[in-house]
């Protein structure tokens, strides 16, 4: 059954014509599907940002968040271990400076997740096969490595368990460096879950869960792209004029 | 249309066999465009029909002849008398859509599409063409194969070998679709080399009507279909592919090789078949979650495939290596630990049994090494141990055939039949072939696979033919020629077990 919550969101996006949602949004979506997203605050002014810190507890990432802010560590829109006040009202107040009003949804305040391993998980809408899902290990080498596998939605929990099994660094999910063995039932919670938000919602294209970080044996979603699709665009519009 | 699902209902399977044994199974075949030049396909094709020894009505199809190697040539379709199950067309392009226009016209049953220069091309007027040969087919309710197809093979029941494929395999339960005619060369040569039984065989070219997905769909409900090899370089409807492929991996073992992995590769995919090569980590995926078996290497393929016909699958990954000679001992026990098989240590009621069957300086360990005994029996006395314990699933047999092997070589010493000992050696030999038919009894008797893989299988098909060899593989027991194909046979056939037994596979 779809979820209202997160069909509320991207029916709303896609009404606008965007493409994509913004990282807050995109996690929101994920929440409703039960997928354990990073906590984090929007912040309107530098002041709100340095509670929402407060708040979360330092040290902190501060990112511009916007539906059209894509590449957000390129344009110099993150900042990393944030550890007092000043840093974060620094840090907010720089980012409204540059970007457009109109691109900005606010200042998304996070508490760092701690965890040495990082994987993605993927959704996409394939021309052969329809929604699929992906489970990769992350994150800046994930191209390099190409250690990814596939499966067809929907799935179950046995084509979750062998997405882990199947991957070549698969290891990585057992005991590692002083790290606890993954929680599998978590990770595969998640899996299956990608793969009824794409079934669920024919509007999303793609879903990019990047990196999902493994607090401790805690699968935990920290950044996280949803895109519509590209017909949205026309779609959208023509549905607005027919109600106007 | 084409339905996406592919229906269980018992009537819409009585319907599928109907349609596809008039394609397999036919009592008549006409070979349209048949030539008597021998460098033309259309002699080549009612040569290869007629060497195949098809048991049916045969006809000629060509206006300017009345008879080609002895086989009567009608100048059309509709001169033919009686009903026509199938028609091979050979015809220079030009000619094909009216042919199939006769075809439908007369009510032929199936239609095999050998002539090229369709849909694969980049003529906007041939692909206009192909899509022309679609509809009538359809709406004529006619099987369709290919165009751009080498043909097709069914050794059971009619002897029907027909198409550009020049090889005669016999009859048994292993069945392959090939989006390659090139490749289903390789794998039928493959079999009538090693005895490998062949159900049915299709080069499903460029698959303008009948798609490979459709092939799998009817070998999962034949009954002459034990285990199924498709060479798969792209998908039309990689949905409808995938449904297809888990409904029948359910009953069947389907083995994929995805030609066209690789850039290089896929670019000669497509130039070669007009097929849409899909990115292959998705579509290999795809084809696990199906629960097909997926092989790189297509000999891997078909050693697998022929597996899955002729043995039991291991009930799990615990194996025991016998083996004739050391080094091949450890090559198959590294072979086995890299295909994820566990060599288990042999328990000591194992141990104990095994010192009254070796000599006293054994391994007692596994691999068990044989020593060079030159006990024939000590062999499949060591492998029968093993194998009735509960806590093996699988033997792996390294080494047969060396009395046979050396057999050839002492009957060229004029000294030995001089003495009279070409009877002894004749004898040691007919111990070997009863050993290797107790390797295929124990299979049976244990229901666990015995897989044997051995050097003497280099030579076994030359000039001092393997008589242990052949026997061995004529009963269905392969002979492998690496100790690692063996490890991936193994392998997977317990991923198939994993996979019945919803059991996570690696």
């Amino acid at each position: 059954m779809a979820d209202s919550r997160a069909a509320a969101l991207l029916e709303a996006a896609y009404k606008r014509g965007q493409t994509s949602l913004s990282e807050y949004a995109s996690k929101q979506v994920l929440a409703a599907y039960g997928i354990p997203v990073v906590r984090e605050i929007l912040a309107a002014t530098p002041e709100a940002a340095e509670a929402a810190a407060a708040t979360l507890g330092y040290p902190v990432a501060v990112k511009a968040c916007g539906a059209s802010l894509m590449h957000k560590s390129e344009l110099d829109l993150v900042a990393l271990n944030v550890s007092d006040g000043p840093g974060v009202r620094a840090a907010a107040s720089r980012m409204l400076a540059t970007v457009d009003q109109r691109q900005l949804e606010g200042i998304l305040v996070q508490p760092m997740v701690r965890g040495k391993r990082e994987i993605i998980v993927g959704g996409l809408r394939d021309k052969q096969f329809g929604p699929c899902v992906m489970l990769g290990l992350g994150s800046i080498f994930v191209e390099a490595i190409a250690d990814v596998v596939f499966r067809l939605a929907p799935l179950d929990a046995r084509d979750a368990s062998e997405m882990m099994r199947e991957l070549k660094g698969h290891r990585i999910f057992e005991a590692f460096r002083g790290e606890p063995p993954v929680d599998e039932p978590a990770l595969r919670d998640i899996l299956i879950a990608t793969g009824r938000l794409l079934i669920e919602n024919p509007v999303v294209q793609e879903v990019d869960i990047n990196p999902l970080v493994l607090e401790g044996a805690e699968p935990v979603a920290v950044d996280a792209l949803i895109t519509l699709a590209a017909a949205s665009h026309e779609s959208a519009r023509e549905g607005g004029k027919q109600q106007a | 249309m084409i339905s996406n699902m592919f229906s269980d209902s018992d009537a819409s399977i009585a319907d599928i066999k109907h349609k596809y044994h008039a394609l397999f199974e036919p009592s008549s075949v006409a070979i349209v465009g048949a030539s008597p030049s021998p460098l033309k396909w259309g002699f080549r094709i009612l040569l290869n029909t007629k060497l195949g020894g098809y048991k049916g009505a045969l006809y000629a199809v060509n206006p300017k002849h009345k008879e080609i190697i002895g086989i009567e040539c009608f100048p059309a379709l509709r001169d033919i008398p009686g009903e026509l199950d199938l028609a091979v067309i050979v015809l220079p392009p030009q000619f094909v859509l009216e042919s199939i226009r006769e075809c439908a016209a007369r009510g032929v049953r199936a239609c095999v599409v050998i002539t090229a220069g369709f849909g694969e091309t980049k003529d906007s007027a041939a692909h206009f063409s192909q899509e022309e040969m679609v509809r009538i087919a359809r709406d004529a309710g006619m099987l369709l194969v290919g165009p751009n197809c080498a043909g097709i093979a069914s050794p059971d029941p009619h002897s029907l070998y027909s198409g550009m494929v020049y090889r005669y395999p016999k009859s048994g339960g292993f069945s392959l679709v090939s989006q390659s005619g090139n490749v289903g060369m390789t794998v039928l040569t493959w079999a009538e080399l090693h005895q490998v039984g062949v159900a049915r065989f299709v080069s499903s070219g460029n698959e303008a009507v009948l798609r490979s997905e459709d092939y799998i769909n009817f070998f999962g409900h034949d009954t002459r279909t034990k285990a199924i090899l498709a060479y798969i370089e792209g998908t039309t409807d990689g949905r409808r592919f995938f449904n297809a492929l888990r409904e029948t991996a359910k009953r069947k073992p389907v083995v994929v090789v995805k030609g066209g992995t690789t850039s290089a590769g896929q670019q000669a995919a497509n130039s070669h078949t007009g097929a849409l090569a899909g990115p292959t980590p998705l579509f290999v995926s795809a084809c696990r979650q199906a629960g097909a078996n997926v092989a790189e290497d297509f000999y891997q393929a078909m050693e697998l495939t022929s597996a899955f016909v002729n043995q039991p699958l291991p009930r799990g990954r615990r194996v025991v290596i016998v083996s004739e000679g050391g080094g091949w001992g450890v090559i198959g026990a590294d072979a086995c630990a890299k295909a994820g098989l566990d060599l288990i240590p042999l328990p000591e009621g194992v141990l104990q049994e095994l010192d009254t069957i070796l000599p006293g300086w054994w391994s007692r360990g596994n691999p068990i090494d044989l020593v060079a005994g030159n006990d024939r029996t000590m062999m499949t006395r060591a492998i029968e141990c093993v194998l009735k314990c509960p806590e093996v699933d699988a033997v792996l047999v390294l080494g047969v055939g060396y009395m046979s092997s050396r057999a050839a070589e002492m009957h060229r010493v004029p000294e030995l039949a001089e003495m009279g000992m070409g009877k002894l050696i004749d004898a040691a030999c007919d111990v070997e072939l009863h050993e290797v038919r107790k390797i295929n009894s124990l299979i049976d008797l244990y229901d666990k696979p015995i897989i044997v893989a051995s050097d003497t299988v280099l030579l076994a098909y030359g000039a001092t033919p393997n008589a242990a060899i052949r026997e061995m593989e004529r009963l269905g027991v392969y002979a492998y020629s690496s100790p690692h194909n063996a490890a991936h046979t193994l392998e997977n056939m317990a991923e198939r077990y994993e996979y019945l037994n919803n059991i996570p596979r690696k």
